[in-house]
């Protein structure tokens, strides 16, 4: 047996024969070994930092991949239907397009300020797509202004990394450049999403967020409808002896409307609804399935807040209990054309929607029915 | 931008090399020693210099000669889902541009009058 612990030169120039040549190869090992070890604890910590950053780098890279990919869709989309000169700087000057949050130094009256900062944009962002493109239809606006939407979080989420990526590699500071490492592949993950939903909003096809949002269009199919808000619909359809009264963003343009406004008038309006039932695509968590159907309890709507805040409060304020309905899937399937797992679990969310209102309410009863989502490429 | 190659990069292959030869060496010397009839130093020798080649060949793959791979974006087989309300036939056919869920649809093959598009999904992953 060999020790490699204390007299390694000696043990190297056992077992390498008693020959001249031998023992001076030995001692060439060794002293590069004895190099490589100081170069480990002298320097072990700069190289790490080294192979983080180059991962960093090569994530970098796929995300500017995919930035430049998006960009080049919606220059290729837009020129299809306009001929206007200079379209180009145009995207990339809409690309950088962005919003400050209000302060929340004082959160009262905050849910409000955003509301109105968002609208601000989203007014502008239309008016911009029409200067593009004039005289387009509503629903290939609202399709263009996805398609923007997506490619414009692709410019940010490649300008921050890179921020990052640059200024880890300035400083060298291990934390900054082990924060982009740790971060990497959610972003990366992200960005594939975004990629997947630029393709969508190009093509007009339903993605898996409109799960809710195709349940409650299921339910108003052949209805009389009428605009309740801005780009939200209402029907009333007769359900198992009950009223029901459904609201959805307007399809086929990728919307999501303002389901918020629409059950605060309706609420508002009519004093005999009795229970408020809201169907919309949910977060799974790892393990579990796409499509699978969970039933719970409160305002089932996602984004910013401002519209899960107005039916919370209307509900509150007419007492009216929220039921929630949930289809699960990944964030990706959320943003990207909608799965067939997601399309089957539509088809169980629908039957749960009847199964609720048989059980929660009574015949002659006035139901109320959110399906939120983004509406592309789902009519009513 | 990001891919050009730095002193650092510069370093850490010339250490990686280093490293690599230093292997090769040892190998060297295992096959000598084992001519030699020196069994148990051709042993030490073979197993030192494999895990410095392993260490440096892993090294070199993980770091310099990694790049960043084209990411291809997936273009998926998105069908549209027809349903006659009148005779009750389904049909399916790879989506078109244009066609929405609830939306009009072909006709129906065998009573002739327009089809409802009942939903639209991409398969699988």
């Amino acid at each position: 047996m060999f020790s490699l612990e204390p007299g390694l030169g000696v043990t190297l120039q056992q077992v390498s024969g008693a020959g001249t040549q031998g023992d001076i190869l030995g001692l060439v090992f060794q002293a590069i070994f004895i190099a490589l070890f100081l170069f480990s604890i002298l320097y072990g910590q700069k190289f790490q930092i080294w192979v983080m950053l180059r991962n960093v780098e090569i994530g970098l890279h796929k995300i500017k991949r995919m930035r430049d990919e998006a960009r080049q869709t919606i220059i290729e989309t837009l020129k299809v239907l306009s001929n206007k000169p200079g379209l180009e700087a145009e995207v990339d000057r809409l690309l950088e397009y962005f919003w400050i949050e209000p302060t929340s130094l004082d959160p009262f009256g905050i849910v409000g300020k955003i509301e109105h900062i968002l609208d601000t944009r989203e007014e502008r962002l239309r008016w911009e797509i029409k200067s593009l493109v004039p005289g387009v239809d509503d629903a290939r606006l609202r399709n263009l202004e996805g398609l923007l939407e997506a490619g414009s979080s692709l410019d940010r989420m490649y300008r921050v990394i890179r921020h990052y990526y640059l200024l880890g590699k300035k400083t060298m500071s291990l934390f900054v450049i082990y924060q982009a490492d740790a971060i990497l592949p959610m972003v990366l993950q992200e960005a594939k999403a975004l990629s997947a939903a630029v393709k969508a909003f190009r093509d007009g096809q339903p993605i898996g967020d409109g799960a809710g949002s195709l349940v409650a269009a299921r339910f108003m199919y052949g209805a009389e409808k009428r605009v309740i808000a801005e780009d939200t619909v209402m029907a009333e359809v007769e359900v198992d002896n009950r009223r029901l009264i459904v609201v959805k963003a307007l399809g086929p343009g990728g919307n999501v409307g303002k389901p918020g406004e629409a059950v605060e008038k309706i609420l508002g309006s009519r004093g005999d609804v009795t229970a408020i039932i809201m169907v919309d695509a949910a977060l799974k968590l790892e393990g579990e399935k796409v499509g699978e159907v969970a039933e719970g309890v409160g305002a089932a709507i996602g984004g910013i807040g401002v519209e899960k805040f107005k039916i919370e409060e209307v509900a509150k304020r007419f007492r009216v209990p929220l039921y929630a309905v949930a289809i699960k899937e990944s964030l990706y399937d959320a943003i990207s054309p909608m799965r067939r797992e997601i399309y089957v679990g539509v088809e169980k969310a629908v039957e749960r929607v009847r199964r609720l209102i048989r059980e929660k309410t009574k015949i002659g009863d006035t139901i109320l029915l959110a399906g939120i989502g983004n509406t592309l490429g789902i009519g009513q | 931008m990001p891919t050009r190659r730095s002193l650092a990069m510069l370093v850490v292959t010339a250490i990686i090399t280093a490293l690599m030869v230093l292997s090769i060496g040892f190998l060297v010397q295992a096959y000598s020693a084992y001519l030699g009839g020196e069994r148990e130093a051709a042993l030490y020798y073979l197993m030192v210099g494999l895990m410095g080649l392993a260490l440096s060949g892993y090294t070199l793959a993980q770091t310099v000669l990694r790049r960043p791979k084209t990411p291809k974006s997936k273009e998926y087989k998105v069908h549209t889902v027809m349903h006659c309300l009148r005779c009750g036939f389904r049909d399916l056919r790879p989506f078109r541009r244009g066609d929405y869920v609830l939306g009009p649809g072909d006709n129906c093959p065998r009573c002739l009058t327009p089809m409802v598009i009942l939903a639209i999904y991409r398969e699988g992953e």
